[in-house]
């Protein structure tokens, strides 16, 4: 199945919120930031976006507790439905359900994140997620680019919309490298933009198991 | 060579351009940028040298660095510096620089420069894009602590700036709160100078400028806009203040002397009005300054309260009663001059300091009382003589008087002890001896209504008897006259004659005792009376008794029976030797006239005898006897009352009687052991009594006839009565009562000559009889018959008078005599 016609068989666009033009449902964009600020207002329009195209909308904070995120949301204006269209989910309990960050679970979560939405039939799904949970010693967490490679292939089949965002203060330039390669969409002063770095998943995971 | 250029590694350099600005330092972008470039075609490996690290980021893979940057650092300050890699060969460097400062350099090794030659430009551009974001990242570093250090010192000159303006806010709050407290306390001191009538006042020498405050203006009762130059302030002085406070002023000037005045002004109204004002000298500022005050108001309430002293001072020293103020201990503090009187004390300061609880006259129950602050009101005899044993204080009184007192607790304001009483002292001596003796007269009026009802009852037993002796003597009389010469029974009927007439004058005593005799009055010369039996006295007392007498003659004269007096005195006498008893002694017997008021009221009789005349002659008898016991002296006057074996015990209760009949009174004074007196006190007369009429005893011995109106109650008189007028010659019509008398006298009236009447009757007594019967017949002639004494019947105003009086018990003669009398008196 193609992405584009993934929930209803027609081309499935959808608004980003922080930009003019929209995208592919199913987008996999990455965030690189070094400013809060900079940070609150493309994900700020995002969640938004999404709530006001009425999809079903996932958020993991993990700089911010969940409630913080929803005071900040409701604290610029952002009408947050009470229903199960909105989440706020901690981050580590997320990705790493038992302790561990398993690629395959996290991967399994967001494709049954995907089939609930259709199933309650929201037009799309977006997930947005804060990564600096990597950088707290989690066990498997050395396998984020793993996951975030093979991604792209479940994006392909479950086309949630995601955009994950990486502190440019926190992940080292390499990871960053890294992190351009695996995604294919990258936000960049506001705008999204094709991202020259990406490799196929394929490329990049024989690439990167191959490293000393 | 040519080579075709590839667009990805293009794209990926120039996106990396994009990139640079996230990586928030030099040694983050080094790391994000050395793989980048070392996977750049032709390129072998990449490094980044920046000036601020000790190292460079990334591996030139062999190459060493010469460490020339921090050989340059030690030579000198410079912004550019060359790396010396590039001496080398296939080692690029690229300097990471602007115009304004050189950052470090971009360096590749390079293993096929041809290849490598196409990217050149774009690897040229990141470093130079690097080197600016790099002086932009150190100017906004630069910038962001130039803002610190500004909002810093923002900060620091705001909170400067804040405790500034706190500082002045505080400052203002204080100044205000200070000009509130000025305010405050200058409307304060307008208040207490309206409501205290206070001014202050200031005159500077040097000037002669006077000031006032507002005050001062009112009490002048001048506008504010008065100017008070020293000269108009003294014109409101009145002429007797205005010499005296000119001299205290200009001596204040002169000599800084103070002064303290109270003056009279007269304001601008023409009120006056008293002034106190004081004044003090401020030589140092060439001034004068002070106070001023109207004090009209006070001098007033002075003056009121003064007056108020002064009449309260006077209630309480004119009080009658005697008023004591005690401190809380109970000390005397002051006394009035009723108190001293009462207590014969001659001045207060003598009972300074006596002790309320140390009287001796004050029971401990009362002490206890007082103790409890109750208010304490008693009557009490109080005893001279313990407080002179006592020496309490000095006093000229004796013996006991009685007290009233009132001793109020004053109590403080808890009310629960005493600071001090108030004791209120009634001297009730005199009361309490009137109470006494009212007491006494009660007693004896008791005694004298028991003493009249008993001599009432006896005198109606002593009437009766008399009346039925009467009966008894006339009918006596008629049986021996109608005996036979020579008949035995004529010595029993005399015999019972003799004690029929011996018992009328029992009776007769009886009735003399009771005041009730009926002997005739006349005026006689006391003196001479006395002196009459003088002889026959002396001559029945022992030879061992001396008799002295002062019977000056004409003595006073007194409206008495003769007889009865001699007896009085035979009695008096008798009584005198028989006080002396067998030794020697001696009488003194006097007859004098002595006013009313001297007459003693100690053992007086009969008792509650009041003198009704101005003057009384007295019969004075006293004795050189044994006395009479006080106990006795009450008793003497008894009927059979005697202390001696041989007496009856009348004769005293005779002379009582006598006395009691002339309206008199007698005294007994003795002394046990030294011998008793006795005074007899009769009223004096100066005319003979006109009312009376003396009988002219010119009775013709015939014999008279016609018919008479008996009037009597008693059934057996009036049938002795008419036996008797029958014999006499008269026809009688006998009446039980007036009543009967007056229908009887209208229907016969022509042919009665004469009325007999008795005059204790029922219905109408003798008098209304009389008055009826010459109603109807007004020269009808009337003989009155009683047993009382004819003086005593006549006395008083009668519209009709009787031609003749008939005592009871009266004889065939005395009836015969008395109707003579009647007819030849006859109108």
């Amino acid at each position: 199945m193609n992405k584009e016609t993934a929930m209803n068989g027609k081309q499935n666009l959808t608004s980003m919120g922080f930009t003019r033009e929209s995208f592919p449902a199913g987008t996999h964009m990455c965030l690189i930031y070094s400013q809060e600020k900079e940070r609150r207002a493309v994900i700020g329009k995002f969640l938004e976006s999404g709530i006001l195209a009425g999809e079903k909308v996932a958020y993991f904070a993990d700089i911010m507790k969940p409630e913080e995120v929803r005071q900040w949301l409701l604290s610029i204006g952002i009408e947050l439905p009470e229903d199960e269209r909105f989440s706020v989910l901690d981050a580590e309990n997320t990705y790493c359900h038992n302790g561990e960050f398993v690629p395959a679970d996290m991967l399994n979560t967001l494709r049954t994140f995907y089939d609930q939405a259709k199933q309650a039939d929201y037009p799309n799904a977006r997930v947005s997620g804060e990564m600096s949970w990597a950088l707290k010693g989690i066990p498997g967490s050395d396998r984020l680019m793993e996951y975030e490679a093979q991604v792209n292939d479940v994006l392909v089949t479950h086309p949630v919309t995601a955009i994950c965002q990486y502190d440019a203060n926190k992940f080292s330039g390499a990871t960053i490298l890294d992190v351009l390669k695996v995604h294919p969409m990258m936000v960049v002063h506001g705008q999204i933009v094709h991202n020259p770095y990406y490799m196929k998943p394929q490329d990049f995971l024989s690439n990167y198991t191959s490293r000393p | 060579m040519n080579r075709r250029i590839d667009l990805r590694t293009v794209g990926q350099i120039v996106s990396a351009i994009g990139l640079l600005h996230v990586f928030p330092s030099e040694e983050k972008a080094g790391e994000f940028l050395v793989p980048l470039l070392t996977c750049l075609p032709g390129c072998r490996a990449a490094s980044l040298c920046f000036r601020h690290l000790d190292s460079p980021v990334g591996d030139l893979k062999g190459e060493q660095c010469p460490a020339c940057l921090t050989e340059q650092r030690q030579l000198a300050e410079t912004n550019q510096y060359a790396c010396r890699l590039v001496e080398q060969d296939k080692v690029l460097a690229y300097p990471l620089e602007t115009s304004v400062q050189q950052y470090g350099h971009l360096i590749l090794s390079v293993q096929n420069l041809d290849e490598y030659k196409q990217y050149e430009p774009f690897v040229r551009n990141l470093g130079n894009v690097l080197a600016i974001i790099l002086e932009n990242r150190q100017q906004q570093q630069e910038l962001l602590e130039g803002r610190i250090l500004l909002e810093q010192r923002i900060t620091d000159r705001t909170q400067e700036l804040r405790r500034a303006n706190e500082e002045l806010r505080k400052e203002i709050t204080n100044r205000k709160q200070a000009e509130e407290a000025l305010q405050r306390n200058q409307r304060l001191l307008e208040e207490t100078e309206r409501i205290g009538k206070v001014g202050g006042w200031e005159f500077k020498i040097a000037t002669g400028k006077q000031t006032w405050t507002h005050e001062i203006y009112h009490i002048h009762e001048v506008e504010y806009t008065f100017d008070p130059t020293v000269e108009k302030g003294v014109g409101f002085y009145t002429a007797e203040s205005r010499p005296i406070v000119e001299r205290a002023v200009r001596r204040a000037i002169e000599h800084g002397e103070p002064f303290d005045l109270e003056l009279e002004i007269v304001t601008a109204k023409g009120n006056l009005r008293s002034v106190h004002t004081i004044g003090e000298s401020d030589i140092e500022r060439l001034r004068i300054y002070g106070f001023f005050q109207d004090i009209t108001d006070r001098k007033r309430t002075e003056e009121a309260l003064r007056r108020s002293e002064e009449k309260f001072r006077s209630i309480y020293e004119e009080s009658p009663i005697g008023i004591e103020f005690y401190d809380r201990e109970g000390t005397l503090s002051d006394a009035n001059r009723a108190c001293l009187e009462i207590f014969g004390i001659s001045d207060v300061s003598a009972i300074k300091g006596f002790k309320l609880f140390d009287d001796p006259n004050l029971t401990e129950e009362l002490k206890a009382q007082l103790r409890r602050c109750e208010i304490v009101s008693y009557e009490i005899p109080f005893d001279f003589e313990k407080v002179r044993a006592l020496q309490l204080y000095e006093t000229t009184k004796n013996g006991t008087i009685y007290l009233d007192l009132l001793i109020t607790p004053l109590r403080d304001v808890t009310n629960e002890s005493a600071i001090g009483y108030l004791v209120h002292i009634r001297d009730i001596t005199e009361r309490k001896q009137a109470e006494a003796h009212k007491e006494q007269l009660e007693v004896k009026n008791r005694q004298l209504q028991k003493a009249e009802s008993l001599g009432r009852m006896a005198g109606a037993i002593a009437h009766t008897f008399n009346n039925q002796l009467g009966v008894v003597i006339g009918n006596l009389e008629m049986a021996i006259e109608d005996l036979p010469q020579g008949a035995g029974s004529a010595s029993c009927l005399t015999t019972a004659m003799r004690a029929a007439n011996k018992a009328a004058e029992v009776s007769g005593q009886m009735l003399t005792y009771l005041g009730q005799s009926f002997d005739k009055r006349e005026r006689i010369d006391l003196a001479g009376v006395c002196q009459k039996n003088l002889s026959i006295l002396k001559a029945s007392m022992p030879g061992t008794v001396e008799l002295e007498t002062d019977l000056s003659s004409p003595g006073p004269a007194v409206m008495a029976n003769a007889s009865e007096i001699q007896q009085v005195l035979a009695n008096l006498i008798t009584n005198a030797w028989e006080a002396v008893g067998t030794g020697r002694g001696s009488i003194h017997l006097s007859v004098k006239t002595i006013s009313s008021a001297d007459i003693p009221t100690a053992h007086r009789f009969p008792v509650g005898w009041q003198p009704q005349d101005s003057a009384y002659a007295c019969i004075e008898v006293s004795n050189t006897g044994d006395g009479i016991a006080e106990k006795d002296i009450e008793k003497i006057f008894d009927p059979f009352f005697s202390s001696k074996f041989t007496g009856r015990g009348l004769g005293l209760a005779i002379v009582l009687g006598i006395v009691k009949a002339h309206e008199g009174t007698i005294t007994v004074a003795s002394t046990p052991g030294q011998g008793s007196t006795f005074r007899v006190f009769l009223p004096v007369t100066a005319e003979v009594i006109s009312k009376q009429r003396d009988p002219v005893v010119k009775m013709s011995a015939r014999s008279e006839s016609g018919t008479v109106l008996l009037i009597e109650d008693e059934e057996m008189l009036r049938n002795m009565a008419t036996t008797m007028m029958t014999r006499l010659g008269f026809t009688v019509l006998a009446a039980k009562d007036g009543v009967e008398a007056i229908e009887i006298f209208r229907k016969r009236r022509e042919e009665i000559r004469l009325v007999l009447s008795d005059l204790t009757m029922p219905h109408m007594d003798g008098w209304e009889t009389l008055t009826a019967l010459r109603k109807l017949h007004p020269d009808i002639p009337v003989i009155l018959a009683s047993g009382y004494d004819e003086a005593q019947i006549m006395a008083g105003d009668h519209s009709e008078l009787p031609q003749a009086f008939l005592g009871k018990p009266y004889k065939l003669k005395s009836l015969d005599d008395a109707i003579k009398l009647a007819l030849l008196n006859k109108k």
